[in-house]
Formats: C-alpha cells, structure tokens, sequence
C-alpha cells in the first residue's frame, strides 16, 4: 500500500475512493440538505453583493447635471401618460376577453402577479446560464414561474431559497419552452444555444411550419403552462429545411441586453395566491 | 480548539473569499459571454498547510460553497486535485508560490477540461461549445496567474496571524 522507498503513501487515493463511495451512496436528501444549507449560508453574501452593485449605480447617479435629470424626468413623465393610456386599453381589452369567454364558455386565462426583484449575480458558462435574485420564497417565488423583463422572456425559476432564488436564463443550453411566432400560432420548439465567447446570446427554433420565412419574431406560448401568450423570446434570423422537409429550424437572436440584466419580474400565478 | 482546526476554519474562509471574488468577476464579465474560473486555486493550501484528513474536510467544505449555486458539481474533480497534491506533498516547497502557481494553473486546467467533457452531453461535437470552453480556460488561467500571488499570500498572512505556534506548523 506504502511506498516507504520514494516517501509517496498512497492514502490519500484511499481516502478519496472511501468518499466517494460514500458520498454516491449516500440518499438524494442528503445531497439536497447539503445544497440548500449551503445555499442559505450564501444568501446573505448575494444580497450584500446587490445592495453593494445599487450603491454604486446610485453614486453614479449622482454624477449626472440637473439637466440630465430634468431631460429624464420629461422623457419619463411622456412614458407614463402613454403607459396609463395603454392601461386603460387593456381593460377595455380585458373586459371585452371576459365577456367572450363567458360567451363562449371558455376556461378563463390564468392571471399572474408581477413580483420585481434585483439580480445579486450573474452567471454565463458554457454548461448553465443562470441569475440569482435577491427574492425567494419569502415572496412566494417557486420553481418553475415565469421570469421576464422590459425586452421579453428572460427564463424560469430553476430553485428557489428563503430570501434568493435561481433563475435559468432563456439563453441556456437546458431551457426549452414552446413557442410560435408573431403572425402565426402553430406550436414550435424553442432552446437556448451555447453562444461564442464575446457575442450576442442566441437560441435555436425547430419544428416551424415551412409556410413561414425568415426575419420574424419567436414569442411565448401559453402551451406550457409556464408563460403568458406573446412575450418576445427573439428574433428568428435564418430558417432552414429539417432532415424530413416537413419543418424548418433556425437560429433566433436574443436580446442582448439579457447579460446585462439588474431587474427582472417573476410571474406567480395568481391560483397560488 | 487546535491548531489544525483554526487553520481548517482560516484556509476555508480564505477560499470563500475568493470564491466570492471570482463570482464577482463573472458577474462583471457576463455581459461578454465569459466565464473564469479558479477552481485550481482552492486545494493548494488545504493539501500543504493541514494533515490529510483535515485537509479532506476542508476541500468537501470548499467543493461543497463552490457547487451549491451550480447545477453540476465539481466536488470529484476538486478532491482528485487535493488528492494529486497531498500525493507530491513531499515534492513540493509550500514557499515557493512559482512551484504552487504552476500546480494550480495545472490543477485548474484539467479540473475544467474534465468538467467540459463529463458535463458536454449532446454538445461534444459542437465547435461552438469548444470553442468557449477553451476561451474559458485560457482566460480562467491568465485569472490565476494575476491573482495567484495575492491568493497565497492572503492565506498564508491569515495563517501567519492566526496560528500562533509556528514551529508546530512547520512539523507538519
């Protein structure tokens, strides 16, 4: 076992094996008991780190003239009267849907409450692409629920701890969601892409009708239960015939912005509340 | 409380800090789809500065921090880099922060190649996920070169405050 001779003793592959016979053995409850204690104990660094990153861009704020901010406050209250406009649009809409599905005695859709949370940090590998965010189930954040931004769908929740939870970006090679596209409602496949270092994230379509041409938007579909109708996942730049000549797929273009994300809204499903 | 536990309790407080660090800087990074890595760094310490089972522990604690928001873990690989090093211990002159950063950047090199291989799944023949795997590494090994200094001595000051029996240290 000892090589006395070259002074080497082989116990430390010992002792490796023992482990790791031990720790595969060991019951999955284990493995997650490990993982969320751990996780816990980190919670409060991640949030540290966000409150630290908030900071920051408030000192920078601080930097703009009184003009700057004048000028925002203008472009700002503009956006607000459009906005509060829209809003009443969509009642209108929305009553109009109800009284249809009334009409036709249609299930309701499911309605969702936004709930808006910072991003503590990011993460983009080759393996995962994930956020951590600095709300959890403290906030009713579960695993699963939408997660989207001001540029479309952003991802789902992957885990969720007492105040953090994960979220798995849209961009990941793991994510995959239905989808259709803007002028058409035939179910397709969306799945994130592993992206080349220093460039714009992206993801793949499959199974689109060969009716449809290139140069269109992808956007969510209510099919999988996770997210509303009509969220933009991205753009669809190139669409190519499929081994069997019945589909096409392609390449989409997310938004770029999804690496540079601070905030983002969780969808909670308004059945849960 | 002895020696070897404080020193446990110093080299994984010292690793979670880098730890952070390097979570800090990918945060930064993301938007250049990036991703650095100084998992090599992480063994060194515990498998030259404590005895082999103490050493193990302090490694399960730091594979463990390290893998929690992650959904692959990395655990086996690190433990194999403390394994290799607690192997050529006796080789090696804990001083000497050039022979450690060379181990590290070694350690780190395979521990990422093994990752990329047993985590490739449909994308082992992509060129794209090779692509930024090694993008990755490269950059994750000129992270290490920079701050590898910084890191040894970081420790080696938290040991140098903490443990105040020095002798005994070196006798181990």
């Amino acid at each position: 076992m000892t090589s006395h001779k070259s002074g080497h003793s082989f116990k430390p592959f010992v002792v490796l094996g023992i482990f790791l016979l031990v720790w595969w053995g060991l019951p999955p409850v284990f493995h997650s008991f490990t993982k969320v204690t751990f996780a816990e104990i980190q919670a409060p660094f991640a949030t540290l780190h966000s409150h630290i990153k908030d900071f920051q861009f408030y000192l920078e704020l601080q930097l703009h003239s009184k003009k700057e901010l004048i000028e925002t406050c203008r472009d700002l209250s503009r956006l607000n009267a459009y906005h509060s406009l829209q809003k009443q649009e969509n009642k209108s809409t929305q009553t109009e849907i109800e009284a249809l599905e009334l009409l036709l005695h249609l299930p309701p859709n499911p309605g969702f409450r936004y709930e808006v949370a910072r991003v503590c940090f990011r993460d983009i590998s080759a393996w995962w692409q994930q956020l951590i965010i600095r709300k959890g189930q403290n906030y009713g954040i579960m695993p699963g629920q939408a997660v989207v931004f001001g540029g479309g769908v952003v991802g789902k929740i992957a885990e969720s701890y007492a105040t953090t939870a994960v979220v798995e970006l849209v961009t990941s090679p793991n994510f995959r969601c239905s989808a259709h596209f803007e002028s058409d409602n035939s179910p397709v496949i969306y799945q994130g892409l592993i992206n080349k270092p220093f460039s714009s994230p992206t993801g793949y379509v499959t199974n689109a009708p060969n009716k449809i041409t290139a140069g269109i938007h992808l956007v969510s579909s209510r099919l999988g239960g996770i997210f509303p109708d009509g969220l933009i996942i991205g753009f669809v730049n190139q669409l190519q015939p499929e081994a069997d000549g019945l589909f096409q797929s392609g390449t989409v273009s997310l938004d770029p912005r999804l690496f540079e994300i601070q905030e983002v809204a969780v969808l909670i499903p308004s059945e849960l509340e | 409380m002895s020696h070897s536990i404080i020193k446990l309790s110093i080299l994984f407080l010292g690793a979670v800090v880098l730890i952070f660090l390097n979570r800090m800087v990918n945060d930064a990074f993301a938007p250049l789809s990036i991703h650095l890595s100084v998992i090599g760094l992480l063994a060194i310490f515990p498998a030259l500065y404590l005895p082999l089972g103490q050493g193990f522990l302090c490694v399960i604690l730091i594979g463990l921090f390290w893998d929690t928001p992650l959904p692959y873990s990395a655990l086996p690989f690190l433990l194999l880099d403390f394994t290799i090093i607690a192997f050529i211990k006796h080789r090696i002159r804990r001083q000497d922060y050039l022979q450690c950063s060379v181990i590290a950047l070694i350690g780190n090199f395979f521990i990422l190649l093994f990752l990329a291989l047993f985590n490739s799944k449909s994308s082992f023949f992509h060129f794209n996920y090779w692509l930024r795997i090694f993008t990755d590494i490269l950059l994750s090994e000129i992270m290490i070169l920079i701050c590898c200094y910084w890191f040894f001595n970081f420790q080696k000051t938290l040991l140098d405050t903490f443990v105040k029996n020095k002798e005994e240290e070196e006798f181990l």
